[in-house]
C-alpha cells in the first residue's frame, strides 16, 4: 500500500475492501505509524459523521403543512375543474361522431411560466383513415392473422403489416396527402393512420417517407426505439442489423434514439445510429437515397452550411458530445455521391418550409427532461434552436433551457454561462430575473 | 473536546424508511390527482426529506422554504416519474436540485457566521447530547469547505447511505464520476476535520 494512502483507509474503515486488500492493509499498518494517525483521523471523521446523521433538524412543521397544503389544494382544485370541462366537451363530441379513438389530455402545466406554446387544445376525436396502396410489387400484408398478396389500390388500416420481398417495394398513400414507400427486403407496420398521428413501426428495410405539411399533423416512425418526429418533411428510416439511419430530403425531423443525445437533423443530412450503444455518425447521402425521394416526387434540398462569420455564441462544453466520424467507405453494390456533410450544429437560414412544430415539440421535450432526467439529451439540439435568427422566442428558450439543464446536471460554471449569455441577449427578457439570480446584479 | 473514535448509540433515532414499494404506489395514485395520496407521500418522507436537506445546505438557508420547494417539485414532477429508478433516488434527485440553487446562490452572499438552530431535544443524557451537537458543528463545518457537487455525492453517500450506482442516478452523473468525486471529498472532508479538531485543542497544529 502506497504511503498515506487515505482513500484506502477510508475504505478500509468503512469495511469497502475485500478481504485481500484489508489484510494487505492491515499488515501494514502494523508496520506504519504515521497511516495508524491517519487512520485514527479517518475513524474519528466517521464517528462525527454518525452523530452528526443522527441529528434531526427542528422544522416549523406547521408553516410548512400549511403552505405547501394551500398551493396543494388550489392545484388540485385547478385540475379537477379542467378535467370537469374535458368531460363535457368529450360528451357533446361523442354526440356527433360515429366512434371515438382517443381523447388527447393537455399536457399537465409547465414547472416555470410561460412556455412560448399555446396551451394544448383538447383535440376532438377522430377516426382513423384508410390507407391506400398506390402500387406494389413482391409485396404482402398480414391482417387479422392472414397473410394476402398486396396490389394497386389496396387499402390498409391500423395494425396491418406490409413485408416487402428482395427485389419488392410498395408506395402507400395516407392521409392528408402523406405518402410512404417502403423499400425491399422491409418490413413495416401501420400503428395509427389517424389524419392527426400518423405512425409506423420498422422492424427491417427502410421507409422513405413525405409527410403532409398541413399544421397540426405529426407523422412518427419508430425503430427498434429510435423515434423520427416530423412535419411536412421528407425523410428516410433504414434498419439494419447493425443500425438505424435517417436521412432527411427536405424540412426538418426530430430524432430521439433510446439513449443518448436527441437530434435535429435538416435536409440533405443522413445520420446513422449505431445499435448497441445509440452513437451517431454522420454519412453522406447514398444515389439510393436520392432515387427513394424521388419515386415520391422529392428532390432532395442541399444541406446548408452555417456562415463563416457567426454570430452564434460559442457552444458550451458538453460531456461528451457526439464526434462526428470520416464517412464510411461506400458498400461495392451502391454508388455514394459523396456530399460534405454539414457539420451537426447547422444553421438553417430563412427556409420558409421550416417545420415550426418539431422546434416547439423538441423545446418541450427538453423541458420535460428536466424534471424527468435526461436532459442532457437535448442540449446540441437546444444549440440548434440557438441559431434561428427570425425565432428570437424560441433562441430565449432555447438559453434558458441549456442553463437549467446545466443547473440541472450539477454544472454550475456552465449554467453560469448560459444564464450570462441570456442576459446579454435578452437584458429583458421573460426568465431575466431568475438569470440574475445566477449571476448577480 | 474530542470526538471519541468508539462509536456511539444514534440518540435520535429515525423513523424506519417506509418501503419503495409502498411509496411507488402512492405516486400512482398521485399521478391520478388522488389529494390524500401526496398527502400521505409527504408525511412518509418529510424527516427523511428535512434531514437530507439540513445536511445539503447546512444552517445557512431557511430549512422550511427548501421544505415546499422540494415538495412543489415533486407534485410537478411526478408524473414523468416511470418507475425506471427507485422513487427514493428520484426524490432525491430532487433534493440535490433544491440544495444546489441554495449552495450556488449562498456562494454569492458576503460570509454570515452559521447560526445556531435549535435541535430537536431528545431523552438522552446532557454529556451524550452535547458530544452529539459538537460532532453536528464540526461535520457542518466541514462540509462547508467542499464544493457543491462533491459535498452532494459526500452527503449522500455518508450520511445517506447510498451506494454510487444510486448517487449517480440521482446526479445524473457516471458512475466513476461519483466515485471520483467522493474519493477527493473524503480527504477534503478528513483534512479540514483534523484542522477544525486542533482548533478545538487550542494546540499548534497536529496529528491527533
Amino acid at each position: 500500500m502506497a504511503v498515506h494512502d487515505e482513500h484506502a483507509l477510508w475504505a478500509y474503515a468503512a469495511g469497502e475492501l475485500d478481504a485481500a486488500a484489508a489484510e494487505a492493509l492491515r499488515a501494514h499498518l502494523e508496520g506504519c505509524s504515521d497511516c495508524r494517525g491517519r487512520l485514527g483521523l479517518v475513524r474519528q471523521s466517521r464517528s462525527a459523521l454518525e452523530l452528526a446523521g443522527g441529528v434531526a433538524p427542528k422544522v416549523e412543521w406547521r408553516r410548512v403543512d400549511d403552505e405547501l397544503g394551500a398551493v396543494v389544494a388550489r392545484r388540485m382544485a385547478k385540475l379537477e375543474r379542467r378535467g370537469a370541462w374535458m368531460w363535457a366537451v368529450a360528451g357533446l363530441a361523442a354526440a356527433a361522431v360515429a366512434a371515438l379513438l382517443f381523447l388527447r389530455m393537455p399536457e399537465p402545466p409547465s414547472p416555470e411560466p410561460s412556455p412560448v406554446e399555446p396551451p394544448v387544445a383538447l383535440a376532438a376525436p377522430e377516426p382513423p383513415a384508410p390507407a391506400r396502396v398506390e402500387t406494389a410489387a413482391g409485396a404482402t400484408v398480414a391482417a387479422a392473422g392472414a397473410s394476402r398478396a398486396l396490389t394497386g389500390g389496396d387499402t390498409l388500416a391500423a395494425g396491418d403489416k406490409v413485408r416487402t420481398e428482395k427485389k419488392g417495394s410498395a408506395i402507400v398513400q395516407l392521409p392528408e396527402q402523406s405518402r410512404m414507400r417502403i423499400s425491399a427486403a422491409s418490413e413495416v407496420t401501420l400503428v395509427s393512420t389517424t389524419p392527426k398521428a400518423i405512425s409506423v413501426k420498422l422492424s427491417r428495410g427502410r421507409v422513405t417517407t413525405q409527410a403532409s405539411h398541413a399544421p397540426g399533423r405529426e407523422f412518427l416512425v419508430e425503430a427498434d426505439g429510435l423515434l423520427v418526429r416530423v412535419v411536412g418533411t421528407a425523410f428516410t428510416v433504414g434498419s439494419s442489423e447493425r443500425e438505424v439511419e435517417v436521412v432527411v430530403g427536405e424540412g426538418t425531423v426530430m430524432v430521439e434514439p433510446p439513449r443518448g443525445e436527441s437530434l435535429l437533423l435538416r435536409a440533405g443530412q443522413r445520420m446513422r445510429f449505431e445499435r448497441e450503444r445509440w452513437r451517431a455518425r454522420s454519412s453522406g447521402l447514398a444515389a439510393s437515397h436520392r432515387a427513394e425521394f424521388s419515386a415520391l416526387g422529392v428532390s432532395v434540398e442541399e444541406p446548408r452550411m452555417r456562415p463563416a462569420a457567426s454570430a452564434a455564441p460559442p457552444v458550451a462544453k458538453l460531456e461528451p458530445p457526439p464526434t462526428p466520424e470520416v464517412p464510411p467507405a461506400p458498400a461495392p453494390d451502391e454508388k455514394t455521391v459523396e456530399i460534405d456533410s454539414p457539420p451537426l450544429v447547422n444553421a438553417r437560414k430563412g427556409d420558409p418550409d421550416f417545420p415550426e412544430d418539431i422546434e416547439g415539440l423538441f423545446l418541450r421535450r427538453a423541458e420535460q427532461a428536466l424534471v424527468s432526467g435526461g436532459c442532457g439529451n437535448y442540449l446540441l439540439g437546444l444549440t440548434e434552436i440557438l441559431e434561428s435568427p427570425e425565432r428570437p422566442d424560441r433562441r430565449e428558450r432555447a438559453r434558458i433551457l441549456r442553463a437549467r439543464c446545466f443547473d440541472d446536471r450539477l454544472m454550475p460554471l456552465e449554467a453560469e454561462r448560459e444564464y450570462q449569455l441570456y442576459l446579454e441577449e435578452f437584458p429583458n427578457g421573460r426568465w431575466a430575473l431568475e438569470a440574475r439570480k445566477v449571476v448577480g446584479p | 473536546m474530542s470526538v471519541g473514535a468508539a462509536s456511539l448509540p444514534r440518540l435520535v433515532p429515525s423513523p424506519p424508511p417506509s418501503s419503495d414499494d409502498r411509496l411507488v404506489a402512492l405516486v400512482e395514485r398521485l399521478k391520478a390527482d388522488e389529494l390524500a395520496a401526496f398527502d400521505e407521500l409527504y408525511h412518509l418522507t418529510r424527516h427523511e426529506v428535512a434531514r437530507t436537506l439540513f445536511h445539503l445546505v447546512g444552517r445557512r438557508a431557511d430549512l422550511e422554504d427548501l421544505l415546499q420547494e422540494t415538495y412543489l417539485r415533486l407534485l410537478k414532477a411526478v408524473k414523468s416519474f416511470r418507475g425506471e429508478a427507485k422513487f427514493r433516488t428520484f426524490l432525491y434527485r430532487i433534493c440535490a436540485n433544491v440544495a444546489l440553487m441554495h449552495l450556488r446562490w449562498w456562494r454569492r452572499r458576503p460570509e454570515q457566521p452559521l447560526a445556531d438552530i435549535p435541535e430537536q431535544v431528545s431523552d438522552a443524557d446532557p454529556e451524550a447530547e452535547a458530544q452529539r451537537r459538537q460532532a453536528a458543528r464540526l461535520v457542518e463545518r466541514a462540509l462547508e469547505k467542499l464544493t457543491a457537487k462533491k459535498r452532494v455525492v459526500f452527503v449522500y453517500h455518508e450520511l445517506c447511505g447510498m451506494g454510487p450506482e444510486e448517487i449517480a442516478q440521482a446526479v445524473g452523473s457516471s458512475y466513476n464520476t461519483v466515485r471520483s468525486r467522493l474519493h477527493h471529498a473524503r480527504l477534503e472532508f478528513t483534512a479540514e476535520m483534523e484542522r477544525l479538531l486542533a482548533a478545538d485543542r487550542g494546540g499548534p497544529h497536529g496529528r491527533p
